[in-house]
């Protein structure tokens, strides 16, 4: 009923699955991570709801991003100084 | 297309057809299948009406989260780690011994995925799509819910961006039962609104 | 001369039961998995989603009614590969070993309103009607709207106007909401008492109750 704040309502722009093409990227290495991990899903969820809990009026997929930077970290996969270097690459894996 | 081109007068088989544009999508390294694999058993393993059913639960045992889902559903549904592609936008509509309601998507299949995950063959397909906003209360006596002629039926037809959830009535008898007890009741079809629980 | 696509079926009779089936899994075929994920999995072919609807909305009426959900997404998809020059209907019908129907061609067009706007011109409570104008192209407003009077219940938001995004314009925006018409209102003597019938519509698709 209300007017969705234009910060916190990603908006769909006509793709199909996903509002911008790092959308699609988030979810796909969180899935290949969850995966490869043989981790529940659940446990990226649970992440992912604390992250939210924490910074309620950040955008959906930003929390996303931060979830699944929390559990590259707690699994020591990457160090932060790691993914600040990181470069972002032009082309999303789908 | 060529004007000259000559037609074969045999329907290729759909699984021939497939392959056919699967291969060439393949060999031109727009689709990547290993990849793509990956993404499509989350869609169909993570996303379903479990999901759904723990808002629904939720909602049921938590007021202020109620009234939160239903003041904005979509950043309810998010701070449960609902959210996700074709859940952008979402709006809950509630169940009361007056009103029932009903969703549709009359012009293609539009469907909540992250709560309900993958539409079913029979809410995509003509039968539902034309009468569920022609005739609705008899199209769910024929599906098994009766609604009395007192009760009001809204019919949510997704036309745009919006997906809709249904809220259902938490059944009676259900005072002493866990949050968990209470999600392995709700149903996906009481959360598109063709049955009650 | 058919305006209105064979999809747009709400109000349509004839369709009998509904195949209730309450234990499915999302494909019941393993083609149809494959079609699926051939589709999002494509980029140029998931960019533009009403573009893709629309390419399914433009199958013949006969093959759209008589194939399997999911046959519909193989040849939208296909006809817009076709269509973007990623192959070729030769190409597909060779590989396939027949013929590969697929839509036929685009006759929409973009409208002459393309500016984008945000602010609702609408309130809750406010009396509209649903302008009539059945194009030849894509839209969200179904015919058994249009031309009805309803009244604002939900002020949603602002998203991009798939008449508009469908055939190359782009991204324009329009504040839409949800309108609630009753049944009496769509089907006339044959509406049920105590119905009512919700369609989220973009305001371009609105005009005032009485007609300005």
């Amino acid at each position: 009923m209300t007017l969705p704040d234009d910060d916190s309502l990603p908006r769909d722009n006509g793709n199909l699955v996903f509002d911008a093409p790092w959308h699609a990227r988030a979810l796909g290495i969180a899935v290949a991570l969850v995966d490869k991990l043989g981790l529940p899903w659940d446990a990226f969820r649970q992440r992912l709801m604390d992250e939210i809990a924490a910074d309620p009026q950040r955008p959906y997929y930003d929390s996303w991003g931060k979830a699944l930077e929390s559990m590259v970290l707690d699994l020591d996969l990457a160090t932060p100084a790691a993914l600040d270097a990181a470069t972002p690459t032009e082309r999303a894996p789908l | 297309m060529a004007a000259d081109h000559h037609h074969p007068a045999d329907l290729a088989p759909i699984e021939a057809r497939v392959a056919a544009i699967e291969s060439v999508l393949v060999e031109k390294g727009i689709l990547d299948t290993d990849a793509v694999d990956a993404i499509v058993t989350h869609l169909e393993e993570n996303l379903g009406p479990m999901n759904g059913a723990q808002v629904v639960a939720r909602a049921w045992t938590d007021p202020a989260f109620k009234e939160h889902l239903l003041d904005d559903a979509t950043a309810a549904i998010d701070s449960l780690g609902f959210g996700g592609p074709q859940g952008e936008h979402m709006v809950v509509v509630e169940n009361t011994p007056e009103v029932h309601n009903i969703v549709v998507c009359t012009l293609c299949s539009c469907y909540p995925w992250p709560t309900l995950g993958l539409p079913p063959k029979w809410y995509k397909e003509p039968a539902y799509r034309a009468r569920a906003v022609r005739e609705p209360r008899k199209l769910l006596a024929e599906m098994g819910t009766l609604v009395s002629d007192d009760v009001e039926i809204r019919v949510w037809d997704s036309s745009s961006e919006a997906r809709y959830l249904v809220l259902p009535m938490r059944p009676d008898g259900t005072d002493e039962m866990s949050i968990g007890e209470l999600a392995a009741m709700v149903t996906r079809d009481s959360m598109i609104g063709v049955q009650r629980l | 001369m058919v305006v209105d696509g064979v999809h747009d079926l709400g109000g349509i009779a004839g369709f009998g039961a509904v195949d209730h089936d309450t234990d499915e899994s999302a494909f019941a075929e393993h083609w149809e998995r494959r079609v699926f994920r051939l589709q999002i999995g494509s980029a140029p072919l998931r960019a533009n989603l009403p573009a893709f609807r629309h390419s399914i909305e433009r199958m013949d009426p006969a093959h759209y009614l008589s194939s399997p959900y999911f046959e519909h997404w193989l040849t939208g998809a296909a006809t817009r590969a076709v269509e973007t020059g990623v192959t070729t209907l030769e190409e597909l019908e060779h590989r396939a070993g027949g013929r590969f129907p697929l839509s036929q061609p685009d006759r929409g067009s973009l409208p002459d309103d393309l500016t984008s706007r945000s602010e609702p011109r609408y309130s809750m409570g406010d009396d509209v009607r649903v302008r009539e104008w059945h194009p030849h192209g894509h839209t969200r407003a179904p015919r058994y709207v249009q031309g009805r009077r309803g009244t604002i219940v939900r002020v949603h938001g602002v998203a991009d106007v798939d008449d508009i995004r469908a055939h190359g314009g782009g991204s324009v925006t329009d504040p839409f909401y949800a309108v609630r018409f009753t049944s009496r209102e769509l089907w006339g003597e044959a509406g049920g008492p105590g119905e009512v019938v919700h369609v989220d519509l973009f305001e371009r698709y609105l005009e005032d109750a009485d007609g300005r």
